[in-house]
């Protein structure tokens, strides 16, 4: 049983977008090294000609900052361009509504990317199919997300490495 | 099908056992390494399938492998790793996170397949 080798896997396409050049290094590591595809912007505008202009991606790693909160047009132009890709908000410690905190691990990194994709994926999912079985986050529509009630920041840990 | 998910990360364990259930399978989440060896240990006969994680917060996610093997429970498993390591030598089938819904079914098939046969009465 063990030891045939067998791999399932299409590679990920991951956009990450954040003004910091050391946090957007360490996001795109970490997410390549899982054998992602990872384009990095340094901000919103660039950000924007990068998702009209590649292929869609399957998330998107949006930096939230209180003070320029490029986010939420960013957020809102995303879902309009591709409905389709996940949007994981990344802000400092002690930030509500965000999905990964930073500083983060590779880990915290790769398993946020994770639950976007799955949680975008079971939303496309026939409403039929949602109202039978996703209680809770597969009924949440994507936009609930990004608040402070979401069921990422509710039930969890956001993203982050330990202290 | 009964299945043991091994995911040290609540809301992918959460979201991985509504896709078996989706598939009409039964499972079972163990949250850490210690938690999946002490399932084992309670009963490592009775599982179809198993989705490890192989980076725990508690350790390596291979030892629930070494366990099963140690018990001879030929569990079809499905090995999850977010990490560039060569574990095709591990298990039968290597999920790269992060990954789709449909990798994640395509995995489960896979382990379907080569499950043992089902005794015939």
């Amino acid at each position: 049983m063990f030891g045939t080798g067998e791999e399932h896997r299409r590679r990920t396409r991951v956009l990450v977008v954040h003004t910091d050049e050391a946090t957007r290094n360490s996001a795109r590591c970490a997410l390549e090294t899982s054998g992602a595809v990872v384009d990095v912007a340094p901000c919103a505008r660039v950000a924007w000609a990068m998702l009209v202009a590649a292929a869609p991606y399957d998330a998107v790693l949006v930096e939230l900052d209180a003070a320029h909160p490029v986010h939420i047009p960013l957020q809102t132009r995303i879902e309009a361009l591709t409905p389709d890709t996940a949007v994981v908000i990344v802000a400092p410690a002690a930030t509500s509504g965000a999905h990964l905190l930073t500083p983060f691990t590779p880990h915290a990194v790769v398993s946020a990317v994770t639950i976007a994709i799955l949680e975008r994926d079971l939303m496309r999912r026939p409403l039929v199919e949602l109202a039978m079985g996703l209680a809770g986050i597969g009924t949440r529509s994507p936009t609930a997300a990004f608040h402070v009630d979401s069921p990422w920041a509710g039930s969890a840990r956001p993203h982050r490495e330990a202290a | 099908m009964r299945a043991m998910v091994v995911e040290d990360e609540p809301l992918i364990a959460g979201l991985l056992v509504r896709l078996l259930e989706r598939r009409g399978i039964d499972a079972v989440v163990a949250r850490s390494r210690a938690e999946a060896l002490t399932l084992l240990a309670l009963d490592s006969r009775s599982y179809d399938l198993a989705y490890v994680d192989v980076c725990l917060s508690d350790g390596r996610g291979l030892d629930v492998l070494v366990e099963m093997r140690r018990r001879g429970a030929d569990i079809p498993t499905i090995l999850a790793t977010g990490q560039v390591e060569d574990l095709q030598a591990e298990a039968r089938v290597v999920l790269r996170k992060p990954f789709q819904i449909a990798a994640f079914d395509a995995a489960v098939d896979a382990c379907a397949k080569c499950a043992p046969a089902e005794a015939v009465p």
